[in-house]
């Protein structure tokens, strides 16, 4: 009696379980004749201040201020507020001319001054600020209402990504409380309301200075992934910003984007044998020999791991993406299994009875550690590799957990940004060794890298600044202290006759499908 | 009127019509309980990890005869995975259980014998982690061990506790009162022989009935937790892992992946509840006579 | 009281200094290209590199006058963050504890009346059920049946998606709160179910109710004249000590329908190794489960004076 009864009432749990998963809501509740959006672009914007002097956007998908610079899709650099700049002949004085008749979204006139205060109160609140580094910016002037001067106190290339990233506020309204959720800028949005955790309201702004945005309304809320996909069938939202495991989910009056990304994903491979150095203890007996390093890079199937974890959404990588001008950019020619095979048979390799190989008692064997959303990748990475004998064992974990391991044990990591900088924290032999942070995991230290760096960071010119960077990949590639995997992609829903104008989206750089909203003022209804 | 008739008996209530009948029935109840847990706790254990090992050729396959459970987005074998989530969760459950109750069998027992500083002290301790919320106080112990299988471990089985201490407490301080107890003292018996003779055996019903209530509760935190994002590994096959991802994949009709094993967690916790029960009647001394 | 809210922030403290998320590195973030020297300004800025003890105390001396530090994440200080969270979570819990303390007491009754009986069982069954089912599992449930399948309530926040703040009316948010207290009352609910239900059938079989019965009164009558009273004062009990429980389903309740409350707030802060923000909430919600654990043990009293010193009763 019991058992049954149970059984039922299980049934009704199951059924109610179906109903759950099956149906399409019919209802779209987003008028479409009102021209407004509802989106879900990850909810990791309601984290954080939305001010840009503490950090906001720092890869420069700001639609609230502008910088003095702004990357285009295709990579390069074109004036936003400024609409010219020359860079003295010893690389240390930057000078911009700025855009004249700008205002804030609260009327008042942009000038120099902003500019100045702007830089002036990151430089002073630095430790509000995690994510520009001013430290070689010797001081800022207005030469005048529309000329601004930047002077370093030695030439740091990198200068100019940073113009192109730091939003700047109004002065005279510059409030460091009210600006976390009302931020007054330039851009083409005005914060109209902050619910904080729930939603960020945007109106257009109608003193922007560029063409008005379409749309007149933006709402980006805020919601658990997991139910992510659910709220793309409730109607209820426009775009949602799905894990590409959904992408090939039916929505109905849905279509799915991929949007480019030069966010890559990639391994890092501890090259020292396992030791105490300088205090720490790092290294890996496994991924220490470089035949391991290699092989690996070049037998394993990058498109099978990607097809697997990814439902095949992103690219194989095997460096930096190519819309990078700082990028080495190395086309992808892996799945030589034979040849990784014989690599690892020359270094004395030898599969045993499980098919695993081993080198005088060695187990050819190392510990990925991956951040939760990226283990599937991991997993579907060791599987591949299993094949060319090498076992990778694939951990979840936290970033608490990592901190630990990150020397000795290889890590999943997620680069993408506009600055070259992250060059410097993956190879130079500088940063190797420092405790806290987490710069060159593979402690890679390499004096010849680390002389292309520093002539890179030096440089006088972004041409040779990006001659050294390129020169720097090249000599780091040899030694494969990093495994590269994918350039992601972000996938979205979004709503039929919503157009949200894939040709003006630039490559997202790392951000969890926030970066999205980059070209929100190009999003039109059709 | 119809009146019902008066249920007046002199002998203690006895449902069973015989003696031997009432109390096989309850010791093969429970055997049958205790087998099947057993079973799937044992199995996990020595489940060959391969069996649920990563194949991502064979992705989301449902329900099946090579596949009875149907498999996740990994190509796992969700028979085998679940089996051992279950038995890694009975696992934590039980690890949970016998720390909280060796603690507030201990700590319950003493502060009630002993009183006065002991009490205050112990009594002190209890309040300090019942005053924060369970999941807050579990996610405090998990992130200071680092999170994993081990914070999650402690921090279940260290926030339990208090609980259980309290009603252990709450019922030998009634004891302590009750008139069969002083006589004990008065006829010269010792306080170890009043404790094992009169006290443990009243205390034993309650403290299982707290103990079968704490199981599902361990397996809660843990599933909580992890959902949370502080929990275990994703490589751990536990069943709060593994509905937790379930919830990912629930929304594309893949409703293998959280109805088999909800089941098995849901059959567990009711078979737990029937040992505890039936463990009650075989325990309580008022009805030993049936 | 006090005493114990300073041992409670003792604890709490030394639980997260001993953490080893590194708030440093949880603050620069895993991928972020800091120079050294903007990394040691930020360290002093807050101060990471001065001893635990010394930190502790810089904190408890600060919470003293009234400021809770700055959130290291959300950039506000923690008073104000926890303020504009805490409403929400109160009424949530609020509307929760009550509704699931009636339902749960009803439920109980009918189903301790008739032992064995059908409705019993499925009472039973259910209770074990939910009981079961961790909390978060049961709100995606409730989420895809009554938000996305059928329609009928938003799939979460508190207020509606879009509309100004001076738009929304009490009608949004009632709207807005209803799946969250259905999946918290859902879950809360078991506990006290069973509990009545077992307490019920003690109480039947006592000597008071044997001499009721003898007087010829029915079960119904029984249980409406003497039986509930001796049940609702345990059940009330039981249901202010299970603050603390009440607050584990609300964060993943919250969780789930993005319900801007306190719960979300905490899984946040441990996430980020947020130390104000985290030691603020626990100083909260510690004052908050105090306050229940208060109330249950004068209860306690009442219902059994031999337990006057502070003891309870199952």
């Amino acid at each position: 009696m019991k058992r049954a009864l149970c059984l039922f009432l299980l049934a009704v749990f199951a059924l109610a379980l179906l109903l759950g998963c099956g149906g399409d809501s019919e209802n779209a509740a987003t008028d479409s004749s009102a021209n407004s959006v509802i989106a879900y672009v990850g909810s990791n914007i309601f984290d954080s201040s939305l001010d840009p002097i503490k950090g906001s956007m720092p890869y420069g998908y700001s639609f609230v201020t502008n910088a003095l610079l702004r990357v285009t899709p295709e990579g390069s650099y074109v004036g936003d507020l400024a609409y010219s700049w020359t860079v003295s002949d010893d690389a240390l004085t930057y000078t911009f001319d700025l855009l004249p008749d700008i205002m804030f979204s609260d009327g008042s006139n942009f000038t120099a001054h902003d500019v100045v205060f702007t830089y002036q109160t990151v430089i002073e609140h630095q430790a509000e600020n995690e994510e520009v580094d001013l430290s070689r910016l010797a001081y800022v002037t207005a030469l005048s209402d529309q000329v601004v001067e930047f002077v370093l106190s030695e030439p740091y290339s990198p200068f100019l990504d940073v113009t192109a990233m730091q939003g700047i506020v109004s002065a005279d309204a510059y409030d460091s409380e009210a600006f976390d959720r009302y931020p007054i800028g330039t851009g083409p949005w005005v914060i109209a309301q902050y619910d904080p955790n729930q939603q960020i309201i945007v109106h257009r702004n109608h003193h922007y200075f560029g063409d008005a945005p379409h749309l007149d309304q933006v709402t980006l809320v805020a919601m658990d992934d997991t139910t992510a996909l659910a709220a793309a069938r409730s109607g209820q939202l426009d775009v949602v910003k799905v894990n590409p495991a959904y992408s090939f989910e039916d929505v109905a009056g849905m279509t799915m984007v991929p949007l480019q990304t030069m966010d890559v994903r990639l391994l890092s491979l501890p090259v020292l044998p396992l030791q105490e150095k300088e205090g720490m203890t790092v290294g890996n007996d496994v991924t220490a020999d470089p035949a391991v390093r290699k092989a690996l890079s070049i037998g394993i199937d990058r498109q099978t791991i990607i097809d697997n974890a990814l439902n095949g959404i992103g690219h194989p990588a095997a460096g930096f993406s190519a819309k990078l001008p700082w990028a080495d950019y190395i086309p992808v020619d892996d799945n030589r299994k034979d040849e990784a095979k014989e690599i690892l048979a020359a270094a004395g390799w030898i599969e045993n009875d499980d098919g695993i190989r081993e080198k005088d008692g060695l187990l050819c064997s190392f510990d990925v550690y991956a951040s939760e959303d990226r283990f599937a990748l991991v997993a579907a990475l060791a599987e591949d590799a299993a094949h060319l004998g090498i076992k990778i064992v694939p951990h979840s974990s936290n970033w608490g957990e990592i901190a630990e391991k990150m020397h000795t044990a290889s890590i999943i990591w997620g680069w993408g940004q506009q600055s070259p900088t992250v060059l410097y924290s993956l190879f130079s032999g500088e940063a190797a060794l420092t405790p806290g942070g987490w710069d060159n995991a593979p402690t890679y230290i390499n004096p010849a890298v680390d002389a292309k760096i520093n002539a890179a960071l030096d440089a006088r010119s972004q041409e040779e600044a990006n001659k050294n960077w390129i020169a720097a990949q090249e000599l780091a590639g040899k030694d494969f202290p990093y495994l590269y995997l994918v350039n992601i992609e972000h996938t979205y829903f979004v709503r039929d006759g919503l157009d949200i104008s894939p040709a003006t989206q630039v490559p997202h750089p790392h951000g969890h499908g926030v970066p999205v909203i980059s070209n929100m003022k190009d999003w039109k209804r059709n | 009127m119809l009146r019902q008739k008066p249920r007046i008996s002199l002998t203690p209530r006895s449902k069973g019509s015989t003696r031997l009948n009432t109390r096989t029935r309850l010791v093969i109840a429970v055997s049958v309980a205790a087998t099947y847990l057993l079973g799937v706790f044992i199995w996990g254990w020595f489940l060959d990890p391969s069996s649920y090992a990563v194949h991502f050729e064979s992705q989301f396959i449902p329900p099946s005869w090579g596949h009875i459970f149907g498999t996740d987005f990994m190509g796992r074998d969700m028979f085998f995975r679940s089996l051992k989530g279950l038995s890694n969760s009975m696992l934590i459950g039980l690890l949970a259980s016998l720390i909280s109750s060796a603690i507030a069998l201990a700590f319950g027992t003493a502060s009630a014998l002993f009183g006065g500083k002991v009490d205050k002290l112990v009594l002190l301790a209890v309040d300090c982690c019942m005053g924060l919320p369970h999941l807050v106080l579990v996610i405090l112990i998990s992130v200071a061990l680092g999170g994993g299988a081990t914070g999650v471990m402690l921090g279940v089985a260290l926030t339990h506790w208090p609980e259980l201490t309290r009603i252990v407490r709450a019922e030998v301080l009634q004891l302590r009162e009750a008139w069969y107890v002083k006589a004990s003292y008065k006829m010269g018996k010792s306080r170890l022989y009043v404790a094992a003779k009169h006290i443990v055996p009243h205390v034993i019903p309650v403290y299982i009935v707290g103990l079968v209530l704490l199981f599902p509760h361990a397996i809660m935190h843990e599933a909580a937790v992890t959902f949370l994002g502080f929990g275990l590994p994703a490589e751990t096959p536990a069943i709060g892992v593994i509905l937790s991802e379930a919830m990912r994949h629930i929304a594309t009709g893949k409703w293998w992946l959280a109805l088999f094993p909800g089941l098995l967690l849901i059959v567990a916790v009711l078979l737990f509840d029937t040992i505890g029960e039936n463990l009650k009647r075989l325990l309580n001394p008022a009805s030993a006579h049936e | 009281m006090l005493v114990l809210l300073l041992l409670v922030s003792v604890l709490a403290f030394m639980l997260i200094i001993n953490a080893p998320i590194d708030p440093l590195v949880a603050y620069i973030g895993p991928e972020s290209t800091l120079s050294t020297q903007a990394i040691a300004q930020v360290e002093e800025h807050w101060g990471l590199n001065q001893s635990p003890i010394a930190r502790y105390f810089i904190w408890m001396g600060n919470v003293l006058q009234g400021d809770f530090g700055m959130s290291m994440s959300f950039k506000r200080p923690v008073i104000n963050v926890i303020q504009e969270r805490i409403m929400y979570s109160f009424v949530l819990m609020g509307l929760a504890w009550t509704l699931s303390g009636v339902l749960g007491f009803a439920m109980g009754i009918a189903a301790g009346l008739r032992r064995g009986g059908l409705f019993d069982r499925s009472v039973k069954t259910f209770c074990l059920i939910v009981q079961s089912s961790p909390a978060f599992w049961i709100g995606l449930l409730v989420l895809s049946l009554f938000a996305v399948h059928l329609g009928w309530f938003p799939l979460g926040m508190a207020v509606p998606m879009g509309v100004p703040a001076a738009e929304v009316t009490m009608f949004h948010r009632i709207q807005h709160l209803i799946l969250p207290l259905m999946t918290l009352t859902i879950v809360s609910m078991g506990r006290i179910t069973m509990f009545t239900r077992q307490k019920l059938s003690e109480v039947m079989d006592s000597d008071f109710i044997t001499f009721a019965r003898a007087r010829g009164l029915t079960e119904g009558q029984i249980v409406r004249r003497h039986a509930w009273r001796s049940v609702a004062l345990p059940a009330l009990t039981l249901q202010f000590a299970s603050f603390a429980e009440l607050f584990g389903g609300m964060a993943l309740a919250e969780t789930v329908f993005s319900y801007p409350g306190i719960g979300a707030a905490t899984t946040a802060a441990a996430l980020n190794a947020d130390v104000p923000l985290l030691l603020g909430i626990v100083l909260i919600t510690a004052v908050f489960v105090f306050c229940g654990n208060l109330i249950a043990n004068l209860l306690y009293g009442v219902v059994d004076p031999r337990l006057r010193d502070g003891g309870s009763s199952a």
